[in-house]
């Protein structure tokens, strides 16, 4: 991968998405070949990647209020106390949380935790971010709304981006590249170069003739591996 | 409103008072049985005194520095099982073979090595906690969500800091509950030993009313050590709906 790129991995369920994230984020170890970034092999999680889970309930932790959530990530990264309350200010203002420090993700709508937990992430200050069907629990306004404000972040950041999802609109959307899988056993199956001019826009972007091509190409790749 | 409140008490003070009656009728002789009005006095006397308050004190004293013992040694225990495989699987038939001594039976060892007084008591006790707390905080440790696991790793939190901001609080509400259900057997354990031999606290009390042939102050003992079992287990409920309050409420939306 080229650094700053956007990547955004599809394919059918089964095919090995998450299984490339985790391998991508060191979770796990490949049983043959080899995972590196900046030329190491990764043999365990960096602080440098941080990972978008699909399921923020989940992933956050409910005994804490939101700045809490955030002051972890600083917490592993050795940040000391007396910065941690101005960071944890400036990365909720960042998400569209200001105001909500104190409360618990329990009393957050879906939306509001997953930008929680896009916080903490940013907290890391990671090179690379891994998304793991950030979007997919989330309803469609919402959705289209935190497509935009990740491409800005990750515009800001100049982050490398491997977004997984099952939304093929999604994933052209967002990509500078999409890569569909096949599954049994997981491999490649299509490569697409997205060269949408940016900034995208969620009516422009997705009426781009462009787009539609591709969109095309994609669904059917993915109805061709179905069958 | 009140009468359906005053509704389960109703059973009770019928009895009781049904065997007042009857031991005033009967002109009631007995080693074992008083009836209820001689008890309350017995209770109040001994209250006077206070030598029911500074047997309560020796028994609580033994209980608690028995309880905190073993919650401690089964809370890291039960946390280092459920962290770690190896250590568990290492340590499965210690644990079954030593786990199902009823700790009583430590008694004639731990007077051997110990004597009488606190120290041999709250040994016993100290291993009666051990076991529920080891056994339910390894479960608990077991069951913290996968995913807050992940997050730790990919955090690239360390091994302390996992088991202080992670483990311990997501295992917390369910280890308060064992830590609960230990107080009880502390409690039982405590006055049992002292029945059995040890010369302090309630349990003793009740043994030497007996021998004093004070059955209204044997059943006033009784009466008293059901009163502080009720209050010790009120004061943890309450304790724990205050503390895991949320805790609770948004383990249920998990």
């Amino acid at each position: 991968m080229r650094p700053g790129e956007f990547l955004c991995i599809v394919g059918a369920s089964g095919c090995g998405k998450t299984t490339a994230l985790c391998l991508a984020a060191g979770l796990y170890q490949p049983t043959s070949g080899a995972v590196t970034f900046d030329g190491q092999p990764m043999l365990q999680p960096r602080r440098e990647i941080a990972i978008v889970f699909q399921d923020y309930g989940k992933a956050l932790l409910p005994w804490r209020t939101a700045a809490g959530n955030v002051s972890l990530a600083l917490e592993a990264g050795g940040i000391s106390v007396t910065e941690r309350p101005a960071r944890i200010d400036a990365l909720l203002r960042k998400v569209g949380l200001p105001g909500h420090a104190e409360k618990y993700p329990a009393e957050m709508s879906g939306g509001m935790q997953q930008r929680l937990q896009i916080a903490r992430c940013l907290a890391q200050e990671p090179k690379a971010l891994l998304m793991d069907e950030p979007f997919g629990a989330l309803d469609a306004m919402t959705r289209q709304g935190l497509q935009d404000e990740v491409l800005s972040l990750v515009a800001a950041s100049n982050a490398t981006v491997i977004f997984v999802t099952h939304d093929l609109d999604e994933a052209i959307y967002l990509g500078d590249r999409v890569v569909g899988l096949l599954p049994h056993p997981g491999r490649i199956g299509i490569e697409l170069a997205v060269n949408l001019p940016r900034p995208r826009d969620q009516l422009a972007t997705r009426e781009h003739p462009e787009f539609l091509r591709l969109r095309r190409q994609l669904f059917d790749f993915i109805k061709a591996t179905e069958q | 409103m009140t009468l359906d409140r005053a509704k389960p008490l109703l059973l009770p003070i019928g009895a009781l008072l049904a065997f007042e009656g009857w031991a005033r009728a009967t002109h009631l002789q007995s080693d074992s049985l008083a009836p209820p009005s001689e008890i309350v006095v017995a209770l109040a006397g001994a209250l006077a005194d206070h030598s029911i308050l500074a047997a309560t004190r020796d028994t609580l004293f033994a209980t608690f520095a028995g309880l905190a013992i073993g919650s401690l040694i089964g809370l890291a225990l039960g946390i280092a099982f459920g962290i770690s495989d190896t250590l568990d699987r290492l340590m499965e038939v210690t644990v079954e073979a030593v786990r199902p001594i009823p700790s009583i039976a430590l008694l004639p060892i731990a007077l051997i090595a110990l004597g009488f007084g606190y120290r041999m008591e709250i040994v016993i006790v100290a291993f009666a906690c051990i076991w529920p707390i080891l056994i339910l905080s390894r479960a608990a440790v077991r069951s913290v969500e996968p995913r807050l696991m992940e997050v730790s790793r990919a955090l690239r939190l360390l091994a302390a800091q996992r088991v202080l901001k992670i483990i311990i609080p997501a295992a917390l509400p369910r280890i308060f509950v064992a830590f609960r259900l230990s107080a009880g057997i502390a409690l039982i354990v405590a006055v049992t030993v002292e029945i059995a031999i040890n010369p302090l606290g309630l349990g003793a009390g009740i043994m030497l009313a007996q021998q004093a042939l004070r059955p209204d102050l044997m059943l006033a003992y009784l009466v008293w050590i059901g009163a502080i079992g009720y209050a010790l287990n009120m004061l943890l409920t309450v304790a724990q709906r205050r503390l895991f309050g949320r805790a609770a409420l948004s383990g249920d939306s998990l």
